[in-house]
Order: C-alpha cells, then structure tokens, then sequence
C-alpha cells in the first residue's frame, strides 16, 4: 500500500534524482558537509580512506552525493567517479591561500574532462568561520572560473560546521537540475 | 584413477606440496594513510619488496577503514620467475593476443588438448598477502584519527592461521612505531616447523577432503611423531622440542619405547590438519595447517556465507543471457554464479557497509565453489579478493576476472563487469552489455522471448534439488565440509555432463581423451529422454566452458593422467561404472560387466584412493551390492576388491564403516571363497 502511494507521488511530481560528486583537496571540509546535510549535525570526521556515499533528500529531489578523498596521491582516482555525474560540488577551504592555486589546477582538470562536460559546478567557498577566510567574490577570482565557457556555476559561502550555506547550495543545484525524464 | 585437474602442476610451488623452503613469510610491510598525502608504504622487512609500492599501499589501506575500527584484507601478488619483479595481474590470466585468436574458432573441440602442453613450470610465483588494518581515533590525535594497517607476504594458501600474530603485532607497532615489531611478526611465523608436514599426495588430498574420518592416513602422521620422540629423547632433554602434538600424559623422558609409541600413536587429532607452534614473543602458539587443500582452496573463508548470500537473492533477473540464466528470469542466483564461474565471465562482488574482509571471503569462496575443490582449476589466479577502483585497469585487462570492491561506482560501469552482486543488500545484475533486457524481449515478443527469457522452461529435477538441498542444509545448520562436499558434487556433474555433451555432439570427448571404445564415459542417467534434455539445456554453458581456462587445464591433466595409465584396459571410467550400479537398472549381464570391471583392475595406491574417494558418499555401498550377485565369480571379485581395500591402510576404515548386513556378506563371501580355493587344491 505504501509503496503504491509513493508511485503514485513519483508520478505526479516526478522521481527526482540526481548524482552529485563532491570532490576537493584534502581537508577542506567535504566530509563534514556531506554529514551535516544528511543528519543536519556538525559530526568530527576523520581523513576519509577512498569515499563516502550517501542519500540527501531535498525538495523531493534525492541527491545520491559521494564524497572523495582528496589527498594527493588519491586525486588519480577522481575521474572514475565522473560517469553519470550531474552535479559537481567544489569544496575550497578559504582560508588557506597557500592552497587556492593547487586547488584551482585541480578544479579545472576536472572540468575539462568530456565525461564532465554538462555538469552544474558549484563551489563551496567553505570555513568562512575562520579569520583570514576569503571572501567569495576571491575565490570566484583565484578559481578563474570566469574563464569557464558555457558552464553553469556558482560559488556559495559557506560554513560546514554549522551548516551556514549549504542550503542554498542544493537549493541552487535543484534549481538548476536538468529536467529528468 | 580418474584424473582430476591440478595433478600435475602444484603451481601453488612452495605450499604445503614442498615444505623444504624455510620461509613461511617472505615479506612484513607496514603502511600508514598519511593525512597530506594518502596510502604510503612505511616500514618493509627484512627489506623492501620489488614491486609497487604505492599499489600496495593502496590495497593495504581499504576504501571505508575510517568508518570502522579494524579490518583484514586479501590480494595476491605474482612474482614473476626471470625478473623477480611482483605483479598485481598473474601472467596466466592476462588477455593476449594468443587468446584472442584462439576464440576465434567457436564450437568444436580445441585442439590444442591433444599436445602436451611444453611447459608444466608457471611463469610466475602466486604470492598471499594477508593485510590487517586498524584505525584508531582520539581526540588528542590530529585529524581525529589515524590509520595503519600491516601485512604479510607469504606462498601458504593457508595464510589465515597467521591471523592472530597479525594481531598482536600491529597492537604493538601502534605503540613502537618501529621496525622491531615487523621484525618479530616476520621471526615468529618463520618459526613455524612444518618439516614433519606430511607429503600427501593429490589422491590422498582428493580422498582426505571427500570423508569426515578423522583418522585417514593417520599412518603418515605416525611415521613422523615416532620420528619426532627419538629426536627428542635422544640425549636432549629440553622441554621445548616436543612437538604440541604429543599429549604428554604420564610419560616422563625415563618410559620406555612402548609407552611413547602408545602416546604418539593417538597423537593424531585430525588427519585434515598438521598442528605446529608458532613462537611469538617467547609464547607458543599452536597452529592447525590443513593438509587436504587444494590451488582454489585459499585462505578461511566460508562457503555457507557465499550460499546464503545467494539464497537470499530472489529478485527476477532484468536481462537475461543463454548462458546465465538457463531457466529464464527466474533462475535461482546460486546456478547463474555458477554458470558464470564456469563461462569465465567477469564476477564482481559489492558491499559497501560490509568489511572488506567479508567481500573477499565472497571472492574466495567463489573460487571454491567452480573449482568444486579439486575438479577444477585456475580461478584464484583471476581473483582479485579485494580491490579497488585504481586498479580497474587491472581488472579489466583480466579476462573473466573475480574480484571483490567496496565501493558501488563499480555499479555505474556495466562495461566494467559481466555480472555484478551485491553482498549487502543482495542483488544480482547481468550486465546489459552482454545480455537482453527481458523488458524488451517481452514487447517484441521475439525469438528471444521465446529462447530464454521465458519462464516456461521447467527446471531440471538435480538443479531444483540442489537449489534446495543447499537452502535446508543451510536452514538445519549442516557444517562446512558438508556444504562443500554437496557443491562439488555439483561441479562434477556439469563436467561429466559435458563429457558425454561432446561424445554427442563432436563424437569424441577431450575430457577424456584416450577412449577406450570398449567403455563408455562421463555422467549416468537412467533415461535417455533426460539425457537428451540435459544435454540441450546445459548446452550453451557447456560450449562456452569449452573456450574457457579451467576447461583447459582440465582436458590437459586428463590428457596427462591416461597417458601414464600402462594398461589401456585400465582406462576406464570408475565414476561412470559406479554411477552405473547407482542409477540405472541393469541386466545380469551389465551388472556382471560392471562390476568385473571395478574389481578386477589393477588399482595401484592411487587408483585406490580415486575409487575411496568417488565411494565414500554411500561408504562402498554399491560395489558391495556385488557380493550378492548370482553369479559366483562376481562374487569372489567383489570380496577379493574389498580385501585389497581392507589391506589398505586407509581402505580399512571404509570396510569398518560399511553396514552390517554388507560386512557379514563380506566376511561369508570370503570364507566361502578360501574353502573353494582350497577344494580346489585338495
């Protein structure tokens, strides 16, 4: 019975689904996201050995998001991830402007990959808690995503701890989701 | 004296086949995930290994070791014997250019199973690796957590009784951080003795897997305890050189020679293993090795856990293959495994919760199950217990590879595998790539539909039994052994099936290559319509096994093994004899024809073991049956076989165990026969 209703719901409003690859260097918050979006609460993660995956339902789309490792010898891997992949989440940590450039080479190495070609990229200017945290405007800057041709995207400011942003974050993303047949 | 694969090539080289090396683990390696850069390799002993080492990093540190406290894994390693080099992929199982051409002639027999095969020696040199990995958390530590994990490197396929020292010696090297600790991991399992491990041979191997007697060929263990005592007694009386098997009772060094043969004659616990010590941190530990295992038997893993996966797997298949699934959408998961074993398609196993120790236990039990223990061989070389996505290059240059992953973006590659499970949430998908979607075969209501998509197609009475004689074994909590005897009774059935498959369809069978036209071969059916229907529905698998590695092997060893036979009137199939007396209702004559068959060969120790072995499902029952034959020569052939196997050291316990009614038989039979032998005499 209960399954029948939901069919009945997934016809009406249509079975939403998208998959979402969150990728970043190491340590910049991308765990931490995917934990506070699932259970809406600041877990203390660890480095993630290979990925997470999990189900974030919202605005009755199912965001399906894996969560990679990002330490350098593991980036080789990323690209197995890309098939199917509609939405890419960027996670930078802001405040390390040691690593803005790093990240920025390994932002549009992905980009540029083919399998990658049509997906939303947006980017999580995260840690914007700490004192030296760039602004989003910098990181749009330092990124040089206006170099990106024919590409939706969008940078949100965020703060993985208490959730600061990651709303609007998804929320852009389903706004923008292709419509799903 | 039927031969069975792997008789000829221990390509497993160093295992319990030749225990003359003194390593029982060559490398100790330590590796760590570092929180800049990822998996590295931190300490190696007693030097560091010619290979990859980021590769090994990488396997040692499975994916998900964050979300839990410890895990084991399992991945082999070939060391290649001119360069000395470690390969992740066997050189055997590579897809070549060789291989390529030779599927380029489908249908028919393979020609090559008719030449010896010029070089018996493997290239390459399989290597174990046994890896456990242990992540601790706290606060005080950076990142929150930290990961490390140590392995070793070793030719046993029996590599789990190491577990517990793996244990203790990464518990230690949390604290040391220091080389020291793979140091004493790597004296202690090194200190394993196994030099009185029994030589058994691959019929000994054969019979001692097939019966749950605890005491067969307790002989050779004798030989070596009485050896062990002299040793012991002869002037140096430390306590230390006792062999753990030696139940000490009273006897105190003083007691004479009667009383120690007493003790060590009841020393043997269980033939199926060899108990030694392993001394670690100056404490002895004892340890089991098994003696009756086999090239596809690797490591502890649990074929009930396997089965039971499958069992619980009831979902319809949603595309179909002629291979796969013979009966339709609705072919139980336990026979498409199978039959996707057997066809050399590429096997991927899913968990993504699960440890990865338990995905590899899948692996491994997978390569038990087609291999039906010793029927068939050549599936670990393929297997990839546990693996992940950076070695998806590897992967996929391995035809009809078995690996296990923890990671389900392997699901979003159909070109990746042919068949995919998952072990968590127990799912079963062929791939789309090499199959049809039942969805689109039933709208265009074609030829497909009606081939094997279609649920109509009965299933077969031995394939419905099987199904649900491993779904109540497993139910009433039958054991391992049982389970696995039930499985490869299964196996061997599909190669006897396939046997008679091409005597009907190519007139000549390289699963039994020298025929003897006098003699038939292969399976036993009691009626001819159910031949004829088996044959058509196995068909597809059987041709597909037929371009296949372990078919190759098969037909190799066979060839080898007839070939050593001297007497061609003694190459005939015992099996088949036997399946005879068992299934079919025979005339006087057959029955006579048979059963002078059986017992008047001439069995050599081998032959002997065979015939044990292929009878102690039903303990002789059935080649008993001939002592009550009208015809008095069968008779006296059938109590003069069974002498010979009361003689037999090992035979005796089969006469012992045979039922009553039988065994006075016997014993009259006998002495009816002594009486007419000296009547004849007077």
């Amino acid at each position: 019975m209960g399954s029948s209703i939901s069919k009945m719901m997934a016809k009406i409003f249509g079975n939403r689904e998208m998959r979402i690859l969150m990728l970043g260097l190491d340590a910049a918050g991308k765990t931490t996201i995917l934990y506070k979006l699932k259970l809406n609460q600041g877990i203390q993660t660890v480095p993630t050995v290979g990925f997470n995956v999990e189900t974030v339902t919202y605005k009755n789309i199912k965001f399906n998001v894996w969560d990679v490792g990002g330490q350098d010898k593991i980036r080789p891997l990323w690209r197995h991830y890309f098939t199917g992949t509609q939405g890419l989440i960027f996670v930078v940590d802001s405040a390390n402007h040691k690593r803005i450039d790093e990240a920025r080479q390994e932002l549009h190495r992905i980009i540029e990959d083919r399998e990658m070609k049509d997906a939303l990229l947006l980017v999580f200017a995260n840690k914007q808690d700490l004192p030296d945290a760039m602004h989003p405007k910098e990181v749009t800057e330092k990124l040089k995503l206006d170099t990106l041709k024919g590409r939706t995207w969008c940078v949100v400011a965020s703060t993985a701890k208490t959730g600061e942003g990651l709303v609007e974050g998804l929320s852009w993303l389903s706004a923008n989701v292709p419509d799903v047949k | 004296m039927l031969p069975r694969s792997g008789d000829y090539v221990p390509y497993n080289g160093r295992s319990s086949v030749n225990n003359s090396s003194p390593l029982h683990t060559d490398y100790v390696l330590v590796a760590e995930f570092d929180l800049d850069s990822g998996p590295v390799v931190r300490h190696q002993y007693p030097e560091p290994i010619d290979g990859d080492h980021s590769l090994m990093a990488e396997l040692m540190l499975p994916d998900q070791s964050h979300v839990r406290e410890e895990d084991w894994t399992i991945f082999f390693l070939y060391k290649n014997r001119n360069s000395k080099k470690f390969e992740y992929r066997s050189p055997e199982s590579s897809i070549t250019e060789n291989d390529k051409t030779s599927e380029s002639h489908p249908g028919g027999l393979p020609h090559h199973s008719y030449q010896q095969s010029a070089e018996n020696l493997p290239e390459s040199q399989m290597y174990y690796i046994l890896n456990l990995v242990n992540t601790k958390f706290g606060e005080g530590l950076k990142r929150g957590a930290t990961v490390k994990s140590m392995c070793i490197v070793t030719t046993h396929p029996y590599f789990h009784i190491f577990k517990p020292f793996l244990l203790l010696a990464l518990d230690e090297y949390f604290t040391t951080l220091s080389i020291s600790s793979l140091k004493n991991l790597y004296d202690a399992i090194n200190s394993m003795d196994i030099t009185l491990l029994p030589n058994l041979n691959f019929s000994d191997k054969l019979l001692l897997s097939s019966s749950m007697q605890t005491q067969l060929f307790s002989e050779k263990f004798e030989k070596t305890v009485t050896k062990a005592p002299l040793l012991n007694f002869s002037g140096n009386q430390s306590h230390q050189q006792k062999p753990s098997y030696y139940i000490d009772l009273k006897a105190s060094e003083g007691q004479g020679l009667e009383v120690r043969k007493l003790v060590s004659a009841v020393a043997v616990r269980d033939t199926h293993f060899f108990e030694s010590t392993v001394t670690f941190s100056n404490i002895k530990i004892p340890v089991k090795v098994p003696t009756a295992i086999f090239p596809d038997s690797v490591g502890d893993f649990s074929l009930i856990r396997l089965l039971s996966t499958m069992l619980k797997i009831t979902q319809p298949f949603l595309v179909v293959h002629p291979e796969l699934t013979i009966y339709g959408p609705r072919t139980p998961a336990i026979l498409v495994l199978i039959y996707a074993l057997l066809t050399q398609k590429r096997i991927l196993f899913v968990g993504y919760n699960t440890p990865s120790g338990e995905v590899a236990n899948h692996v491994l039990a997978a390569c038990f199950l087609v291999s039906g223990g010793s029927i068939l061989r050549s599936f670990t070389t393929r297997a990839f217990p546990y693996t992940d996505l950076s070695k998806v290059d590897d992967l996929l240059l391995t035809d009809g590879y078995i690996a296990g992953v923890k990671n389900p973006a392997f699901g979003h590659h159909p070109s990746w595998w042919d068949i995919i499970c998952d072990v968590e949430n127990c799912t079963m998908k062929i791939s789309p790539d090499i199959g049809i979607s039942v969805a689109n075969s039933k709208f265009n209501g074609g030829y497909s539909a009606n081939n094997y998509a279609s649920v109509n197609v009965s299933v077969n009475s031995v394939d419905s039994q099987f199904v649900s004689d491993i779904k109540s074994m497993i139910m009433n909590h039958y054991g391992e052994t049982t389970l696995r005897n039930r499985c490869s009774e299964y196996i061997s059935r599909f190669v006897r099936i396939a046997d008679v498959y091409e005597q009907f369809k190519y007139n000549r069978s390289a699963l039994w290559p020298l025929h003897n036209p006098r003699y038939n071969h292969g399976y036993v059916w009691n009626n001819e319509v159910q031949r004829n229907q088996d044959l058509a529905l196995y068909s597809p698998v059987i041709e597909s096994w037929m371009q296949s590695k372990s078919y190759k092997y098969m037909t190799d060893d066979r060839l080898k093994m007839l070939t050593a036979i001297n007497n061609e009137n003694d190459i005939f199939d015992i099996e088949h004899q036997l399946d005879r007396l068992k299934c079919q209702l025979l005339s006087d004559e057959e029955a006579t024809e048979a059963i002078l068959l059986l017992c008047e060969r001439a069995y050599d120790y081998d032959d002997l073991n065979y015939l044990l072995a292929f009878s102690s499902a039903d303990n002789l029952f059935y080649l008993a049956y001939g002592l009550f034959h009208k015809n008095v020569r069968v008779r006296y052939a059938t109590a003069e076989i069974l002498k010979y196997i009361e003689d037999h050291p090992t035979g005796r316990y089969f006469i012992q165990e045979l039922n009553r009614f039988q065994l006075l038989a016997y014993y009259r039979v006998l002495k009816e026969k002594e009486k007419d032998l000296r009547s004849i005499n007077h």
